[in-house]
């Protein structure tokens, strides 16, 4: 870095430092509210379940999806967009599909999530199926009159 | 560049600074929304001697906390497409390019670790679920400094990469010939497409449990607002409370503290100018849903045991622990909607909404309207 760096950008560099280790105070010094024997963790484990689980997850998903459609390039993006929407409701619905919620609560999680899920799926996949089909009708009609 | 005939280009052209810089202004935006909110939701909950929190306008914790809990669902998409853009990126060699590359590169870790556990404990405490030691709000609270701090530095650091425009920089200008857009353009705008659609489902899907008319289509909120009691969710029942027995012996009064004591039992409250209100419980978990209730004025109790305009008063309950007390401050205590409520909708409250005293103010965490009220005192 030879230029002298922007006041703000200096600034922002200092006020990240600070509340960095201000919120690394807290968690720390916390004692049972806190718990850093818990936190820390529960910390470690989203950022392997992340980088170690589900990335290369959806990289393998990924290399699957272009191998499986080599020859269909056009249904690519539309596919992995519907995928993508896909694993986002499935992360969203995975807490009430995965705990008992409160049990003596009956106003707490009272829907059938696993119903829920199960509809929004089959509208996504519905959704994803019909633009898949819309871009190859497109591209046969472009074929056509080039031909 | 390779470009294919579609127009599309072979190579991964869209993996570039401006795809990062719009899902990462788009993730940031949300992240900073839920910052804000989370902070005015724990300067209620643990309020400062210099600032007495504003009681109107009456819908406004319901806002910024519905806010709070939209924009950190909405957030999982955009984290998830951004940490997917640049997960490249985490094993480029050589790691480190000196020691400033050094702490650039170190701090990512605690920002990304920092916004997947703020995301994952969030989700996991709307369904009341708690599968850890430590207490969601403290380390909540704890790590939202922590992600504030890193994503600061993250962007100090990036600034100078930053790009939202085509064509800008080192880049050959967008549709160079004629037809053609920029290297990748189609492909950054299916990513940003798709990240928009996701954005949009999961909004749909959880939204309707503050704003009611989406109540239909949000199959995944965690609560319904027309489902409980009187038309009401409930976030903590009497049976958990353990309060049952104390909230339907005939003996209860309510007693208030102040310079003319006073011990007052249903037949009192309900011979006192009753008042009506149509206000919310707007919950942390951001639920919220709108009830009518009737009962007195907290101010009238104030004043009837002679306590001072200018005072901070707690609200005490029969329930015992973390929640059996809730301060009011001055403009709350002496705003005409702030009740103690003796009915909900119509007929008298139910154990599980509070008999039979409850607080019900306007401005309020659904947290602090507290249930089973056994005592007032000042501060």
């Amino acid at each position: 870095m030879g230029r002298r760096l922007p006041v703000w950008r200096s600034l922002l560099f200092a006020a990240g430092a600070a509340s960095l280790a201000y919120g690394g105070w807290l968690l720390l010094t916390g004692g049972p509210r806190t718990a850093p024997r818990s936190s820390l963790p529960w910390l470690a484990g989203a950022l392997l379940g992340h980088d170690a689980v589900l990335a290369p997850a959806t990289v393998a998903a990924g290399w699957l999806l272009w191998r499986v459609t080599a020859r269909r390039p056009d249904a690519r993006r539309i596919l992995a967009a519907g995928a993508f929407v896909a694993a986002c409701l499935v992360l969203v619905a995975a807490p009430a599909l995965l705990s008992d919620g409160a049990p003596d609560n009956d106003t707490a999680t009272p829907r059938d999530y696993a119903r829920g899920l199960g509809v929004l799926l089959l509208l996504d996949a519905a959704l994803t199926a019909g633009l898949v089909i819309a871009a190859s009708l497109r591209r046969r009609a472009t074929h056509r009159r080039r031909g | 560049v390779v470009r294919a005939a579609d127009g599309t280009v072979t190579g991964e052209a869209w993996r570039d600074a401006r795809t990062a810089s719009i899902l990462g202004a788009a993730a940031g935006g949300a992240l900073l929304v839920c910052f804000a909110t989370g902070l005015v939701s724990h300067l209620h909950q643990h309020p400062v001697a210099w600032f007495d929190m504003p009681s109107r306008p009456v819908w406004a914790y319901q806002v910024t906390q519905g806010l709070h809990v939209v924009a950190g669902i909405a957030a999982v998409p955009l984290v998830l497409a951004k940490l997917w853009l640049v997960y490249p990126r985490l094993f480029r060699w050589p790691p480190v390019r000196g020691a400033v590359h050094g702490v650039e590169r170190l701090l990512i870790a605690p920002l990304v670790a920092g916004v997947l556990f703020q995301l994952v404990t969030g989700l996991v405490n709307l369904v009341q679920w708690y599968p850890w030691r430590f207490f969601f709000p403290s380390a909540h609270w704890a790590v939202a400094w922590i992600v504030a701090g890193a994503l600061a530095v993250h962007v100090a650091f990036k600034a100078p990469l930053v790009r939202f425009r085509s064509g800008a920089g080192a880049e050959p200008a967008a549709e160079p010939d004629g037809g053609h857009p920029e290297p990748g353009e189609v492909e950054r705008r299916a990513v940003l497409l798709g990240a928009g659609v996701a954005v949009g489902a999961v909004t749909l899907a959880t939204a309707g449990q503050t704003l009611r008319p989406l109540r239909g289509v949000s199959v995944l909120a965690p609560r319904d607002p027309a489902v409980g009691p009187q038309g009401l969710p409930v976030n903590r029942t009497a049976r958990a409370a353990r309060v049952e027995a104390l909230a339907t012996d005939p003996a209860w009064r309510l007693v208030v503290d102040g310079p003319r004591p006073a011990s007052l039992d249903l037949a009192d409250l309900a011979a006192l100018p009753q008042h009506e209100a149509r206000l919310p419980i707007a919950c942390v978990e951001g639920w919220s849903a709108s009830g009518d209730w009737s009962g007195v004025r907290l101010r009238d109790v104030l004043d009837l045991a002679g306590i001072p305009h200018d005072v901070r008063v707690r609200v005490v309950s029969l329930e015992r622990g973390l929640y059996q007390s809730s301060p009011v401050g001055p403009r709350g205590a002496r705003d005409p909607l702030t009740l103690l409520a003796l009915r909900l909708n119509g007929e008298p409250l139910v154990l599980d909404h509070g008999y039979p005293l409850r607080l019900i103010g306007p401005n309020r965490p659904g947290v602090l309207q507290t249930k089973w009220v056994a005592r007032i005192e000042v501060i």
